[in-house]
């Protein structure tokens, strides 16, 4: 009998631990210290960098372990979004490389969210597409980066929580822009070095506050 | 009364059985572990559903290819004909097409390795220009407004259709075709015999051909280059198109050469016809040199022999195996009721 209410106690604490709570997740997108414009363009020197599309994933860790359900998917159209999650928690930017390499997953990494490269099987972690205006020419980029094989297998971390409601997370995609113009880089839509080496810029500019 | 309640528990009993056996994987003894866990573990209603999908060619834009139009059962899931594929709107395709079997024991797919999951790899085909050319809209809206898709994934997952549970029940369906009953086999496991030709060529293959060709599955899996030399109008590097690693270029993913009667033309863009031409690659003729880097001396006597054993890997139970066959039931009833 003593045994069975320690049973139940413990089933009770556990469930209780792993019992997710509602947070709120939002995105904020920023250039340096200004929130992003996305009618106006953002002025980088000389040239205003216009935004068309930042989409990305994020997914949390409770005492290392993740599965799908652990997954968001935020973007400029879509910044707020709920998600149940257990704390204490990490957060960690893109999609975790088991879940990635485990095949295909319902509800945020659902393939329907276009955020799946079809012709070298891997999540995409982030897309991040617009133009650059430098007086009367105008430069496109478009970043598609992910995939599967990421070289280093880093997870890309961005901070850890203990207790909170919501949640805010900031983007500066000045790094980004600037380590694009600087290298060049206008287009990246395969998984590879230079993939690799734009996930480590996107990751630093992203925190949470 | 009580008859009522022993009806509805014969009911339940046959229900259980219909939807909750799981599938009998009867993988072979003699085959090493696979690679896929699901394989010990997939519901037979789930392997179903897959099939339907696999068949349905309300997927392509055009409404005319399925997978089984290029994957047909009667030629072990391969193309038979043409060396290159044919998708929807006549397009043609860069690759010849891969027989589908033993799945379940390989880690990347494709020639050059692009996928290296099955569930993932549908996506390709489904979304290819040259193959079924559709969207994952049109493909998720056809699951969810078709009411056969609505009650099969209602009984098989009990939830609402979606593109990851049709990816989930294709692999399925795919993990389900195992190719282990051909002569080969069956002298292994010691209920058949071998012809002394057929013994001889087992030893001029296992000493020319097993080191990328290994039994059971008569394939490593891995990439090699076996000596083809380019062809200059497709430009395919193979493996180094997914790397990018020079040592990797026109290096390809190592078939296996089980029911190659049933899977001609050969090679990664179909450039032989018959095993004749294989050998002559692999073993140039008499005078005749190739440039090839990979040359196995074999004696014109010794090639006949080698294509006696070759012989023996056919498996025709798994050609005709009734559940891999196109499931008239279902899609012709389905095509009537949704045309009315
Ligand atoms: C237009 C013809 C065509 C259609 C339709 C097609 N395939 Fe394929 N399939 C191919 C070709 C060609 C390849 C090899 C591609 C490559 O290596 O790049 C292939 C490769 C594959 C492989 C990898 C096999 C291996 O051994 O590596 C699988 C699995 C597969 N297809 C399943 C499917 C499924 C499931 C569908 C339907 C959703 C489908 N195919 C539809 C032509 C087709
Ligand atoms: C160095 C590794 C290697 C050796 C040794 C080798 N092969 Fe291959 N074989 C391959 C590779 C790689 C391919 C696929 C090439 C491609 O797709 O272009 C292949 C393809 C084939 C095919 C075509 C199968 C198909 O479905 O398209 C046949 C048949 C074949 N080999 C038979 C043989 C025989 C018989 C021998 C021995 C004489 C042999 N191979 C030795 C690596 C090898």
């Amino acid at each position: 009998m003593f045994h069975f209410a320690l049973k139940v106690l413990a089933f009770i604490l556990i469930s209780t631990r792993l019992i997710g709570q509602e947070i709120d997740y939002q995105l904020r997108a920023s250039f340096h210290d200004q929130t992003i414009d996305t009618v106006h363009g953002n002025p980088f020197g000389e040239s205003i960098i216009f935004v068309n599309e930042l989409k990305f994933y994020i997914y949390t860790t409770h005492n290392g372990q993740t599965n799908p359900d652990c997954a968001l998917l935020l973007s400029l159209k879509n910044p707020k979004q709920t998600m149940s999650t257990v704390r204490p928690f990490q957060i960690f930017f893109g999609v975790d490389s088991l879940l990635n390499y485990k095949g295909i997953h319902e509800g945020a990494l659902d393939p329907i969210n276009n955020m799946y490269w079809t012709w070298q099987t891997g999540y995409i972690h982030c897309k991040l597409e617009g133009y650059i205006l430098n007086h009367t020419t105008k430069q496109n980029f478009e970043y598609h980066i992910g995939g599967f094989p990421l070289k280093d297998k880093r997870p890309l971390w961005i901070g850890q929580k203990s207790d909170c409601k919501s949640l805010e997370l900031n983007f500066d995609l000045h790094p980004a822009i600037e380590w694009a113009l600087e290298n060049k880089v206008f287009n990246i839509m395969s998984p590879g070095k230079i993939s690799d080496e734009m996930v480590r810029v996107l990751e630093k500019g992203i925190k949470i506050i | 009364m009580r008859s009522a309640l022993t009806l509805s528990f014969l009911l339940l009993v046959i229900w259980s059985f219909k939807y909750t056996d799981t599938y009998k994987s009867n993988f072979p003894q003699h085959f090493p572990n696979p690679k896929s866990e699901r394989i010990t573990n997939l519901d037979s209603l789930e392997v179903e559903l897959g099939r339907i999908l696999f068949f349905d060619a309300q997927f392509s834009a055009d409404q005319l290819v399925s997978c089984a139009s290029c994957h047909s059962p009667y030629h072990s899931f391969a193309h038979v004909d043409h060396r290159l594929s044919h998708g929807a709107f006549d397009s043609i395709g860069r690759r010849n097409v891969p027989a589908l079997f033993n799945l379940a024991w390989q880690e990347v797919f494709m020639h050059d390795g692009a996928a290296h999951n099955l569930q993932a790899q549908s996506l390709a085909p489904l979304t290819s220009i040259t193959e079924m050319a559709a969207t994952l809209d049109q493909v998720q809206g056809i699951l969810k407004t078709d009411l056969l898709y609505r009650d099969l994934f209602q009984k098989v997952f009990g939830t609402e259709p979606s593109i990851p549970r049709a990816l989930e029940a294709l692999e399925a369906f795919q993990l389900s075709l195992i190719s282990a009953e051909s002569k080969y086999d069956k002298m292994l496991i010691g209920i058949e015999t071998f012809s002394d030709q057929e013994l001889h060529g087992l030893e001029v293959f296992s000493e020319n051909c097993a080191s990328c060709h290994p039994p059971p599955l008569f394939s490593t899996y891995g990439f090699a280059s076996n000596g083809l030399p380019i062809d200059s109008n497709i430009f395919d590097l193979g493996r180094y198109e997914q790397t990018g690693n020079n040592s990797d270029s026109m290096q390809f993913k190592v078939p296996s050469l089980r029911n190659l009667k049933y899977t001609n033309p050969y090679m990664h863009d179909g450039r032989f016809n018959n095993l004749r031409q294989v050998l002559n690659h692999y073993s140039p003729r008499n005078g005749i040199m190739d440039k090839s880097p990979l040359v196995i001396p074999i004696s014109e006597d010794d090639k006949s022999d080698l294509i006696a054993f070759l012989k023996t890997l056919n498996d025709s139970n798994f050609i005709f195996n009734p559940s891999h066959q196109f499931p008239k039931w279902t899609l012709t009833i389905n095509t009537i009721q949704n045309e009315n």
